[in-house]
């Protein structure tokens, strides 16, 4: 296959749509997370892609991209310690289970 | 002095000194009591001046004072032979009764207060007198119901008093909403209320309106103002003010004004003949009914207070037949004497703590020689008996009658002159012929030095004042009226078999010692009857209650039905939109992201499609 911008864009629409699907329709709370993580990868890509593709200046994407893995690792590290307390104090991590909102 | 600064400082001096009253001067009673009695001086002063200097023709100066399109309000004085002798009686009887209130009211905390409403009641009095356009008066008449609302109830915090100055205050109203709507339709007939305008339209027959309506309508504020069926009920509870108030608003005040205005504008009633019998057939009925109820009360002022309301009415029937120096040649003598009989009446109520007939006889009576013989005066010259004042003014009115009114209106009248004989004769002999009375070493009323003085100078005034009638007519400008009396006619006859009727019945019931109740007792009937006033007073309380009931019912149906429900309306309306969003809030976040994709995406769509 040959090297142009629109496999990348499409191989990281798929992750997305594959991480929106797991956000919306997952009750694990673990799981969701997952799908965030998956959504932001698939962000990355773009990010490579259209840095290696139209950007003058390559790096500037690259170093984006970085940035994002490094806010994607502290956003799993905050998320999982809330999903802990939840689980701490309810017992379960299944969104069905928090619904304190609802009126 | 011209005429016209005679006339400002007649109203301007008392005015001025209600207004010192109100700016400050209250806090030194002694001061504003001096300044009063000064004013008062000056006023009588100034209106003398007024009735001996005013041209044969009469003396009119304007101004414009608020002009339209429309309609023109003139501000001025108009004088002429009838208003400066009613504006003479205005101010010499108002410097009387000042006089008489300096010892009166001598220990009471209001004492500013009272002179200086005092004040603005003979300011507003002569304000009405002297006016040169309606509009005027009726400001004028508007104020003197005010001065008497305030004096009435000047000691409002008895709850009785407060009652009846209300009472006064609605009560009058009424009558002026006609005064008002009469007033109006002149205006927009003629666009100017000149008394010389409305009297010359009258006269030359150019008036667009109906003269029957506009004469009943003001007939209206007449018959409220001076206490006539069916309006006359506040009069009697008028009697909780002051003794001098009722003595100044009896007899040259407030009740005068409506029977001055019916002498203003006489041609315009007597221009309608069915307003003519109006006014002659409600004077009768009110003599009648008030006199009778004379002839029941215990309360010494408010048997005077009827026989006010009954005097008032043989003055309008005097002008009612067509005669203007008839009726008022009655309301100056009625003035003199009835002034003379609550001031006397005072004397015998502070000495006696009480006002009941009965009390006065058995404590006071004729220890309080100079109350006595005030009393007595007064009292000849308000049954009639022959060469006192109110003979004089009386017969004139019972002959116009019988020369120019129905002859049952005729009868009538003689029927309500014998009761006020009745009721005259019985006033002194309950006051000053009680067999059981206490005896009483000093005289009774020997501290009220001023008191006496006054009521002393106006009994020999009240003697005199019967014979200034040829005068009178002359300074009216009607010479050629009959001022004298036949006495060998028949009409003299007759009144005089009323008076000994009255007189001598009166004697029989109360001077003769055993139960002094009276005739009219032994029919309990018409005793009860009486007594309630014929009820008038109880068929105005079944109104105003049935109004007053109407009208809360109403308000509770708007309130309930067009308040409460817009306000339940709201709260309800909340609260089912409030459920409805809140079913839309489940709580589930995956929910919501979904939603808000969707509208995304549809967005999108739609940007796309568009």
């Amino acid at each position: 296959m040959a090297e142009q911008l629109g496999t990348y864009l499409v191989i990281a629409c798929a992750l997305f749509g594959v991480g929106l699907i797991g956000v919306l329709l997952r009750r694990n709370l673990v799981a969701i997370l997952i799908g965030v993580e998956l959504m932001l990868n698939a962000v990355i890509i773009n990010l490579v892609a259209f840095a290696k593709f139209s950007a003058p200046e390559p790096v500037t994407g690259q170093v984006f991209a970085l940035f994002v893995i490094g806010v994607a690792a502290a956003e799993a590290a905050v998320g999982l310690s809330i999903i802990l307390a939840v689980h701490k104090a309810r017992g379960s991590i299944r969104v069905d289970d928090l619904e304190e909102l609802a009126g | 002095m011209s005429l016209a600064a005679w006339a400002d400082v007649a109203i301007g001096a008392p005015l001025a000194v209600f207004f010192a009253m109100l700016l400050g001067l209250r806090a030194w009673p002694k001061a504003v009591v001096g300044l009063s009695l000064l004013s008062a001086t000056a006023v009588a002063v100034a209106t003398w001046m007024l009735a001996l200097g005013v041209p044969e023709e009469g003396l009119t100066t304007v101004v414009e004072w608020a002009a339209t399109d429309d309609f023109t309000v003139h501000f001025g004085f108009r004088l002429t032979g009838l208003s400066t002798a009613m504006a003479c009686v205005v101010g010499t009887i108002h410097l009387l009764v000042q006089l008489y209130s300096v010892g009166y009211m001598a220990d009471d905390p209001g004492q500013a207060r009272f002179f200086g409403i005092l004040s603005l009641f003979a300011a507003a009095m002569l304000g009405i007198v002297l006016a040169a356009d309606l509009a005027q008066t009726f400001v004028a008449w508007e104020l003197v119901g005010l001065a008497s609302y305030l004096l009435i109830g000047f000691w409002s915090h008895k709850p009785s008093a407060a009652q009846a100055s209300k009472k006064a205050f609605i009560m009058t109203r009424f009558g002026d909403l006609g005064l008002f709507a009469g007033l109006a339709l002149l205006m927009v007939d003629l666009g100017e209320l000149r008394i010389d305008t409305v009297l010359e339209a009258v006269e030359g027959g150019t008036l667009a309106n109906d003269m029957t309506l506009i004469g009943l309508l003001l007939f209206c504020g007449i018959a409220g103002k001076s206490a006539q069926f069916p309006l006359h009920t506040w009069l009697p509870d008028a009697m909780e003010g002051p003794t001098p108030v009722s003595s100044l608003l009896h007899s040259a005040t407030m009740v005068a004004a409506g029977v001055y205005l019916f002498a203003l504008l006489q041609p315009l009633f007597l221009a309608s003949e069915a307003t003519q019998l109006v006014a002659l057939i409600i004077a009768v009925f009110t003599a009648l009914l008030s006199a009778t109820v004379a002839c029941v009360e215990r309360d010494m002022k408010r048997v005077l207070a009827y026989s006010s309301i009954s005097q008032l009415s043989f003055m309008l029937m005097g002008l009612a037949a067509g005669s203007a120096f008839a009726g008022f040649f009655h309301l100056v003598t009625h003035a003199g004497f009835k002034c003379l009989l609550f001031l006397s009446a005072g004397l015998f109520i502070h000495a006696a703590h009480s006002g009941d007939l009965y009390d006065i006889g058995r404590k006071v009576g004729r220890s309080a020689p100079i109350a006595a013989i005030g009393l007595v005066i007064g009292a000849i010259s308000l049954a009639g008996v022959p060469g006192f004042a109110g003979f004089m003014s009386k017969e004139l009115v019972l002959h116009e009658l019988h020369e120019h009114a129905p002859a049952p209106l005729y009868w009538g009248a003689l029927l309500a002159s014998a009761m006020t004989a009745y009721y005259a004769f019985r006033l002194v002999f309950l006051a000053l012929f009680d067999p059981e009375r206490e005896s009483h070493e000093h005289p009774a009323d020997g501290a009220l030095k001023v008191q006496q003085a006054v009521v002393a100078v106006l009994a020999v005034a009240t003697l005199g004042i019967g014979w200034i009638g040829g005068n009178l007519a002359h300074h009216l400008g009607e010479a050629g009226h009959p001022a004298e009396i036949h006495w060998a006619s028949l009409g003299v006859g007759l009144a005089m078999g009323m008076l000994v009727l009255g007189a001598g019945l009166a004697f029989v019931d109360y001077a003769r010692g055993g139960d002094r109740q009276g005739s009219i007792a032994k029919v309990p009937v018409m005793h009860r009857l009486f007594e309630s006033g014929w009820g008038v007073d109880a068929f105005w309380r079944k109104v105003s209650d049935i109004g007053i009931a109407g009208l809360t019912s109403l308000a509770l149906l708007i309130d309930r039905g067009a308040v409460d429900r817009t306000v339940d309306g709201t709260g309800e309306g909340t609260k089912i939109a409030g459920g409805w969003a809140a079913r839309m809030q489940t709580g589930r976040v995956q929910l919501y992201l979904s939603v808000t994709l969707g509208l995304l995406a549809a967005g999108l769509l739609w940007m796309r499609v568009g």
